[in-house]
């Protein structure tokens, strides 16, 4: 029976956080999986939520005054149940983080070698000298140039690109089975993103791992991702297989996102604008549909009622009462 | 009045002196701009692209002298701007215009909103706009009317920058730079830290200013599809040099460099049917303190020959005047 859990499972994901001026709901009963050797792609706005689910699943949020329900299941084990110990030997092992930002995660007094073998050393209890031999292996596999002299420099010496790969060798050091990054290439350039994304999918398909993939880039979205999760204001408001979201999109919110888009090709003069902003920290978690403010299909319905999520074929789902009125 | 652009810049040289270090020598300079030239028109929009330190932002803050260039030339409407004295050059600003990155960090935060968008009134009290908004009163007035151009409401006027979101505070800078009505406006990534929906209603809003007040924009972004919509000329730079400038359309349907190629290739695609097999640049960029000899993308190019290293190719006419590219090969 074990083996039929996914690998990794959020269910009815609910985070709150106290605030002074009262709580705020950051996650409103998200669900997703996410099954071995797949990435699943969560896009959205900035305070959509995305982050914070992330960061939930690995338990990185400080509780109080997060407050979290719902389930987060790896391999069938709710990990919102567990200790901070047996926490302890998920994170880095099992389930592994990478951030936008590589120069603030990672150690500025260790050496790069030093800081992955320690993952290797805690996790694994493997001596310091096979751990090192360890890290220098994962410098290969993320395709450093000079791995053995870069073993012994430190971030500050490193490019933008090359910090990214060590954030990667470090979050795949331990061969976990799911990987999260957050925003992985936002910060970088085109072409080196390109590099990165490249790394990223030739890693997967050797290691077999699932990808959870973070960004508000539906161009990376549609290079790399099997499915895609949209998020709005805490709330998933729609989730298709990458192909289905770009050929059939649902929801009034995945469509303006993708009329906004800057693209290559066209040269339309206007670009299409989604009028006004993402909703306040305080207006999260409201009664109604987060978007409707924005929304040109808005009803009276839509802002005193929460459109549930309705399945439109082929695991197509989409949270919106006016799907039918919206012309295609 | 006279026929030269708005702004031309020649041969245009920064290098930053590595300080001397205890017991060592100095390092050798970083060469962030060397050697670029371009003009631009009025009312028209450049774009400077490229990857994170090839010299586009020095560039375009050498243009308004908030970063003193080695050498060269800037006229701005024929006037040489390296050379005047820092009173006529504070009297010029008022025609140069800076928009920044990060709207926030840009803004006094002890200020109102309504005051930071009248400061350069204040600060210009001889100008007609500053004349015409003499008194706190019609400079009330006139930030209002500046608040309705760039879409704020006027009853946001006397908030403080923390209360605005990231849109309305690029918003905020855009109406600030308008004040004046300068002639030129120094976008330097205006719309990267904002999310995608806000980003295409600043992307419009410029647009549409530039419509109404003839402004000119030298325009820096590394995000291709932005300057697809807003430049009407591009020009690639590659660590400190210019290595193709065209316009828009020729730049983006038909690429002469290898770099220019690459970087179009990289840009990733919203569409997942086609999803690219691209040729990824090797490596890491060279470090402006040591450039390569001869051509300067020569040891990340596909294309590179001995030639390639040994000189550096002219940025030189293809098919048209206005299309230059600098390659020995293409």
């Amino acid at each position: 029976m074990k083996d039929a859990a996914p690998l990794l499972e959020v269910d009815d994901l609910r985070v709150t956080f106290g605030t002074l001026s009262g709580p705020v709901r950051a996650v409103d009963g998200v669900s997703w999986r996410l099954d071995a050797g797949r990435t699943l792609g969560i896009v959205g706005e900035s305070g959509c939520g995305k982050s914070v689910t992330a960061l939930s699943i690995l338990r990185l949020l400080r509780s109080p005054p997060a407050r979290l329900s719902g389930a987060i299941r790896y391999r069938g084990d709710d990990l919102l149940k567990k200790s901070e110990r047996q926490m302890r030997r998920v994170r880095g092992d099992r389930i592994s983080m990478i951030f936008q930002e590589p120069m603030t995660s990672l150690n500025p007094v260790l050496s790069i070698g030093r800081q992955i073998a320690e993952t290797v050393v805690l996790h694994q209890g493997v001596p310091m000298r096979e751990a090192r031999a360890r890290a220098l292996e994962m410098l290969r596999l993320v395709q450093i140039a000079e791995p053995e002299r870069r073993l012994d420099e430190y971030p500050h010496q490193l490019s933008g690109g090359m910090r990214q790969r060590v954030m990667i060798a470090l979050a795949l050091a331990c061969h976990p089975e799911v990987l999260i990054a957050d925003e992985p290439t936002t910060a970088l350039d085109v072409t080196i993103q390109a590099q990165i994304l490249a790394l990223l999918a030739d890693l997967q398909a050797r290691l077999g791992m699932g990808v959870v993939l973070i960004t508000h880039d539906l161009g990376v979205v549609a290079e790399t991702c099997d499915r895609v999760v949209v998020m709005y204001a805490g709330r998933k408001v729609e989730e298709a297989s990458t192909i289905d979201l770009f050929e059939r999109p649902l929801h009034p919110y995945t469509r303006a996102l993708m009329a906004s888009m800057p693209s290559l090709n066209a040269t339309a003069a206007r670009l299409a604008e989604i009028p006004g902003m993402v909703p306040a920290a305080r207006d999260l978690g409201r009664k109604g549909c987060a978007f409707a403010p924005r929304c040109a299909h808005a009803s009276a319905r839509c802002r005193s009622e929460t459109p549930a999520l309705d399945d439109y074929g082929d695991g197509h789902v989409a949270a919106c009462f006016a799907i039918e009125a919206v012309p295609a | 009045m006279s026929t030269a652009p708005l702004l031309e810049v020649r041969d245009l040289v920064k290098h930053y002196a590595r300080p001397r270090r205890w017991l060592r020598r100095a390092g050798p300079a970083i060469r962030a701009v060397d050697g670029v030239s371009f003009a631009l028109e009025r009312g028209r929009t450049l774009a400077l692209v490229g990857e994170s330190g090839c010299g586009k932002t020095t560039t375009a803050k050498s243009v308004l002298r908030l970063v003193e260039p080695t050498s060269g030339s800037v006229r701005f409407e024929g006037e040489e701007l390296l050379a005047l004295p820092p009173a006529r050059m504070r009297e010029r600003r008022r025609d140069l215009q800076i928009i920044f990155q990060d709207p926030y960090a840009s803004l006094n935060p002890r200020l109102r909103a309504g005051e930071i968008v009248a400061e350069p009134l204040r600060n210009f009290p001889a100008t007609t706009d500053g004349a015409a908004a003499r008194g706190a009163r019609a400079r009330r007035e006139r930030a209002a009317w500046l608040f309705e151009k760039v879409g704020l409401r006027a009853e946001a006027l006397d908030r403080y920058p923390h209360e605005f979101s990231g849109g309305q505070r690029q918003r905020l800078g855009i109406a600030r730079a308008l004040a004046l009505q300068p002639k030129l406006i120094v976008c330097d990534e205006p719309v990267s830290a904002l999310d995608v929906s806000v980003q295409a209603q600043v992307i419009n809003l410029l647009t549409d200013l530039q419509a109404e007040f003839g402004l000119a924009y030298l325009f820096v972004a590394h995000d291709l599809a932005v300057v697809r919509h807003i430049a009407h000329t591009v020009a690639v730079m590659v660590l400190g040099q210019i290595v193709e400038i065209a316009d828009r359309d020729t730049l983006f349907a038909a690429p002469r460099h290898p770099y220019t190629e690459l970087l179009l290739a990289a840009a990733p695609q919203p569409d997942p049917r086609r999803r690219p097999q691209r040729v990824l640049l090797a490596g890491d960029p060279p470090s402006p303190a040591r450039p390569p000899s001869g051509c300067r993308f020569h040891t990340r190019c596909p294309l590179a020959q001995p030639v390639c290293r040994e000189q550096a190719p002219p940025l030189s006419s293809r098919g048209s005047a206005e299309h230059r590219v600098a390659c020995h090969f293409r």
